[in-house]
């Protein structure tokens, strides 16, 4: 085991990690979801990785039994949270538009000041 | 034929009951309401051949409503002690419910604002009490002490000012904040130390649980039961005397008050038992706590010009009469600690009906109004030195008995100490009540005193004057006959000898 | 058994789900009328009526396991379900009918009405991926039901945006969050199947029982643990809940009170107790001293909040973070009298917190909001409802005659046998304060006066008052006869604690 040799797992790190800076530090409500989607799709290399084997070929049936398959099992797991990682990032995208609506803007500071002020009014 | 136990406590819900659905119909309310106290006091009566034959801890008479856990069960049974406070609450519910009429047809018209909830409540902390009174075990008391505190919340705040509102949640912090913080504490503990919170004679304690863990026990289940206003837990009670006089009366001097004081005899015979609680220092440390609160009390009492204030006083420093026989344990104290609960009911009762007579006619609440009040309502203040008689427990009042039993609990303990705070704390009381009927029969009335508007008065209304007659008489009844209160007294758990 | 029903009995797991999904499906068709409403209902209440089912099969009869497409455990998807996830099911289905029945009209008001369709669609979706995590047996199938009961979630929580636009971001920061926590779960399930190479839950706990366990499971469990506590809204990470529940249409915050966080909670018995390995059915000390502060602490932090809260829904939700904070603690200490009370208190708090949070939108329905300043004298124009959330407020409290008091006991009872006197005492103090947020609640109802410009109100029409009254009396009646509750929750209790059913 180098370093070199959990490149992926390096990877899959720093990028989720990029991800959860962007969802915290940027006040973009559209790039918060950006970030959550680079968060996710560090997970999705994540199980990715879980499938290689040294020298395995693609999980495609063979009638040679000296073929060593990588597992399919991953991928089809990490196409199903892909689905789930869209479906979140159109939610995400139509909650934004509907934000946008009723306050005007896309910047969390801005609609926290909005929903202060508003508040003070109301009292 | 349903259990005796069970109609005790369905005919208070019927009185809970009724004043929603007659509404408008106030007289047919009234009756009803009487009628229903009278019934209850026959039900108590009917309960009392089979508890006066003994045999009253045997299996079959008890009644399980419900069950929690093995071993936890919802559970009624009779025994002494339980009848005593079951008739002094069911008795005196019938002379309140008169005279709750008088005083708040008087004071606030027939039609007065929260009638329903007024009524509704008053019915509910005496189903409480009976609730507390017939428990079998600590879950089934636990849960009528809190229904007792919650269903009374709503009367101290009857008058919804800022005053009330204040006491109301004085009340409860104190109350609910003992009883969940510390009260079920102990419950639950005794449950994991012995597996049962059964009350049983000569107590569930002794065998399962070390002199320390006794000890800590005791001072967690007196400190929670903070009905019984013991120091430093008492302020709820003076700030509770905001409430309408008919409310002090039955309940901050009977109902709630001595659910307090149940409670902890009932501890001390039946879960920690009397010879656990002589040889355990938790014990001496609640009986220092108790007489302290006596002679305490009755000093501020001595202060106070709010005559209110001064019988709520005066009623914790004899609650803590009770507590003392009860942390002290000894036969003739635990006997007399029963019997104090019936005879400074009724003594204090009439005191409270006396105040509330008073200011129903004449608006007067401070004791240096009343000089020469007397002339003007010689019942009513008649009446108020007979209890203050009976309530300072010299002959020939009813009162008599219980401190007498108590005195002789503290010689037989050898506790000097306690017997001294009872016999200083009789002088104080006699300083600080007598001076009141004497100045009201012998002064001379101070016309500036009264209230603008109420400067001629003459006796309360005859809804009010009955009651308090009533319970008056029966503190002279009760020292010549003291019957049946004092055969139950001697058959409590551990006041053999 | 119904009769009718017993030729399906061996299909009830997937039933359950197949149901609300269908009927979730199909909603749209009704339009946007009563019919929509009606078709819910109907949905819902054949849900319920499958859970009782259940229950008493497996009450009867012990675990059912349902292989998914015939594909036999661990190799297919397996259904399980066990008495734990029965009893969860059933809270969340009747919880779930009670709150349709009683939405019809605050649905009508507070949704748009182009709205109406796809709302209750949403709705029974949601429902869907709820009970779809309690049958399952499969922890990458729990993840994806999670994910589409969250989907749903969000959605119904930015529905309120039109009696107020807040609901909009919190159903946003919700959402972030929300698949934050999600992803956390779906790493640590990644790091289990490296380790042990399945996903069906029974196989996992057996074969994580037999390894030494090691890095990547610590590493597994770190993630669960903050994934699931996001979930549920365990103190420090609750912070989403009291905005979502306070914004959301007032239907929802009943129905999510009742039954989101409540399959948070169940998720993590399920994986701390039936998926990780654990030390002859309790877990380790640091676990348990972990999850044991950040449920104190939620117990008093929740109930100081709760009563410095200017509206009853917000209220309501910081009480909800301390309840939450009472089902953790017997969770993580794992005796079997605290875990008995977890799980009642867990059935309980659904009952109690979905009637309150009812009442809370019956204010709403009436008032237009339920700040405190507009409640004002509210125990005399709306009689009902306050006196139902008095009785409720009481059950937070845990007064005897109550079911908060029978869960509490429980979970005392065991703190004090599993020698936790502190946490004991911590429980004891959170009544004692839930006393002081349900009291002012009661003075501002009972004892403040009506403000003078005030217009004249009447109390909610019948049927939106039965379910509420339903929903409390029950809380009220489980309080006074809890023998058969008690002993289903201490025989699921057991089954957890003896390393699944």
């Amino acid at each position: 085991m180098t370093l070199l040799g959990l490149f992926n797992h390096w990877a899959f790190v720093i990028i989720m990690m990029v991800g959860l800076y962007a969802i915290i530090a940027r006040n973009n409500l559209v790039k918060k979801i950006l970030g959550l989607g680079l968060f996710q799709t560090g997970i999705f290399l994540m199980y990715i990785t879980l499938g290689v084997r040294d020298g395995a070929a693609a999980p495609i049936l063979q009638d040679d039994p000296a073929v060593i398959y990588a597992n399919p099992l991953p991928h089809v797991l990490i196409l199903t949270a892909i689905v789930v990682s869209v479906s979140t990032m159109a939610v995400a995208l139509a909650l934004a538009i509907g934000i946008r609506e009723s306050y005007g803007t896309v910047e969390a500071d801005e609609v926290a000041a909005l929903d202060q002020q508003s508040q003070e009014v109301g009292c | 034929m349903i259990p005796l136990e069970i109609l005790a406590l369905t005919l208070p819900l019927l009185g809970a009951i009724l004043p929603w659905l007659l509404r408008k119909q106030h007289t047919l309310r009234n009756g009803c309401t009487v009628l229903l106290s009278l019934a209850l006091l026959a039900t108590v009566i009917q309960l009392l051949p089979a508890a006066l034959q003994g045999e009253s801890s045997s299996e079959d008479n008890s009644v399980v409503l419900g069950s929690i856990a093995p071993g936890l069960d919802f559970m009624l049974e009779v025994d002494a002690l339980g009848l005593i406070f079951a008739l002094v609450a069911s008795s005196l519910w019938i002379l309140n419910s008169i005279y709750s009429i008088g005083y708040m047809y008087r004071l606030y018209g027939a039609d007065f604002e929260g009638q329903e909830r007024y009524w509704s409540c008053f019915a509910l902390a005496i189903l409480a009490a009976m609730g507390i009174a017939f428990s079998g075990n600590l879950l089934t008391l636990f849960l009528f002490y809190e229904l007792m505190t919650f269903s009374t919340w709503p009367l101290i705040t009857h008058h919804r000012s800022a005053a009330s509102k204040r006491s109301g949640r004085i009340y409860l912090f104190i109350l609910v904040g003992s009883s969940t913080l510390l009260l079920l504490t102990a419950i639950v503990w005794t449950w994991v130390l012995t597996g049962t919170v059964r009350f049983e004679a000569g107590g569930i304690l002794a065998d399962s649980a070390s002199p320390t863990q006794i000890s800590l026990l005791i001072l967690l289940f007196f400190f929670g039961t903070a009905k019984t206003a013991i120091f430093p837990l008492h302020q709820w009670l003076p700030n509770a005397m905001v409430a309408p006089t008919p409310v002090s009366a039955l309940l901050h001097a009977v109902a709630v008050v001595k659910a307090g004081v149940f409670t902890v005899l009932k501890l001390s015979t039946m879960i920690i038992g009397p010879a656990a609680m002589q040889a355990s220092w938790g014990a001496e440390v609640v009986a220092w706590f108790a007489a302290g609160t006596i002679l305490l009390t009755s000093v501020i009492a001595l202060s106070k010009q709010e005559l209110k204030a001064r019988l709520a006083y005066s009623t914790i420093g004899q609650l803590n009469y009770i507590v003392l026989g009860a942390a002290v344990a000894f036969p003739a104290a635990l006997q007399g600690g029963a019997l104090h609960i019936a005879m400074h009911a009724y003594g204090k009762i009439t005191l409270f009906f006396a105040a509330g007579a008073i200011y129903v006619v004449s608006q007067k609440t401070r004791v240096d109004q009343l000089d020469g009040i007397g002339r003007r309502m010689p019942w009513t203040m008649t009446a108020f030195f007979i209890g203050t008689i009976s309530t300072l427990g010299l002959p020939p009042m009813g009162g008599t008995w219980s401190k007498w039993l108590l005195c002789v609990g503290m010689i037989e303990a050898h506790q000097w100490a306690f017997l001294g705070t009872l016999l200083i704390s009789t002088l104080l009381g006699l300083g600080y009540l007598l001076p009141i009927p004497i100045r009201a029969f012998f002064a001379k009335e101070n016309a500036a005193a009264a209230v603008k508007g109420y400067e001629d008065h003459g006796e309360a209304p005859w809804a009010c004057r009955i009651p308090l007659i009533v319970s008056a008489l029966a503190c002279l009844v009760l020292f010549f006959w003291p019957g049946i209160y004092a055969q139950l007294a001697a058959m409590i758990e551990g006041s053999a000898p | 058994m119904l009769n009718f029903l017993q030729p399906w009995a061996d299909h009830f797991p997937v039933l359950l789900v197949l149901i609300p999904l269908l009927g979730g499906v199909l909603a749209p068709i009704f339009g946007r009328g009563s019919r929509g409403w009606a078709w819910a209902v109907l949905t819902t209440g054949c849900a319920t009526i499958i859970a009782i089912e259940m229950l008493l099969v497996v009450r009867s009869g012990g675990a059912i396991s349902y292989p998914l497409g015939g594909w036999p455990a661990p190799f297919g998807i397996e259904l399980r379900v066990d008495l734990l996830s029965a009893i969860v099911a059933l809270v969340v289905t009747s919880v779930g009918w009670i709150v349709t029945i009683h939405s019809r009209r605050s649905v009508q008001v507070e949704i748009p009405r182009d709205r109406l369709g796809p709302f209750w669609s949403v709705w029974l979706l949601a429902i869907t991926g709820l009970l779809g995590i309690i049958v399952t047996g499969d922890a990458f199938n729990m993840y994806v039901l999670l994910e589409i009961s969250a989907l749903t979630i969000y959605g119904l929580i930015a529905m309120g945006r039109s009696r107020d636009r807040k609901a909009l971001v919190s159903a946003f920061n919700y959402l972030i969050l929300g698949s934050i926590g999600a992803s956390f779960i779906l790493i640590a399930i990644g790091l289990l199947y490296a380790h042990t190479g399945t996903l069906n839950m029974s196989d996992l706990h057996q074969r994580l029982q037999a390894s030494d366990g090691g890095a990547t499971v610590m590493t597994a469990r770190a993630f669960l643990l903050v994934g699931l506590s996001l979930k549920m809204a365990l103190f420090p990470l609750h912070f989403w809940m009291p905005a979502a529940y306070s914004t959301a249409p007032s239907a929802v915050a009943s129905l999510l009170s009742a039954t989101a966080t409540k399959v948070g909670i169940y998720m993590a018995m399920r994986f701390l107790y039936t998926v990780l390995p654990t030390e002859g059915g309790a877990l380790t000390d640091p676990n348990v001293w972990l999850l044991g502060g950040c449920a104190g602490a939620a117990i008093f932090y929740g109930s100081i909040q709760a009563s410095r809260q200017p509206s009853l829904s917000l209220l309501l939700a910081y009480s909800s973070v301390a309840q939450v904070g009472y089902i953790v603690l017997g969770l993580a200490v794992g005796h079997i009298d605290a875990m008995t009370g977890s799980i009642l208190h867990l059935m309980f708090h659904a009952l109690m917190k979905g009637g309150l949070f009812l009442c809370a939108g019956i204010f709403i329905y009436r008032l237009g909001s339920n700040d405190f300043t507009q409640l004002a004298g509210i125990g005399r124009r709306m009689p009902w409802t306050s006196a139902a959330v008095v009785l409720g407020g009481l059950g937070m409290i845990g007064v005897p005659g109550t079911s908060g008091f029978i869960s509490k006991l429980h979970l005392l009872r065991g703190l004090l046998l599993a020698d936790h006197p502190i946490l004991a005492m911590l429980v004891l103090l959170g009544s004692a304060m839930a006393a002081i947020y349900t009291w002012k609640f009661v003075e501002i109802a009972y004892l403040k006066p009506v403000a003078e410009d005030a217009e004249e109100i009447r109390e909610v029409p019948f049927d939106m008052l039965w379910p509420v009254w339903l929903l409390i009396g029950s809380s009220i009646w489980l309080g006074l006869n809890p023998a058969p509750v008690v002993e289903l929750a201490a025989d699921a209790a057991r089954a957890l604690l003896g390393g699944g059913g």
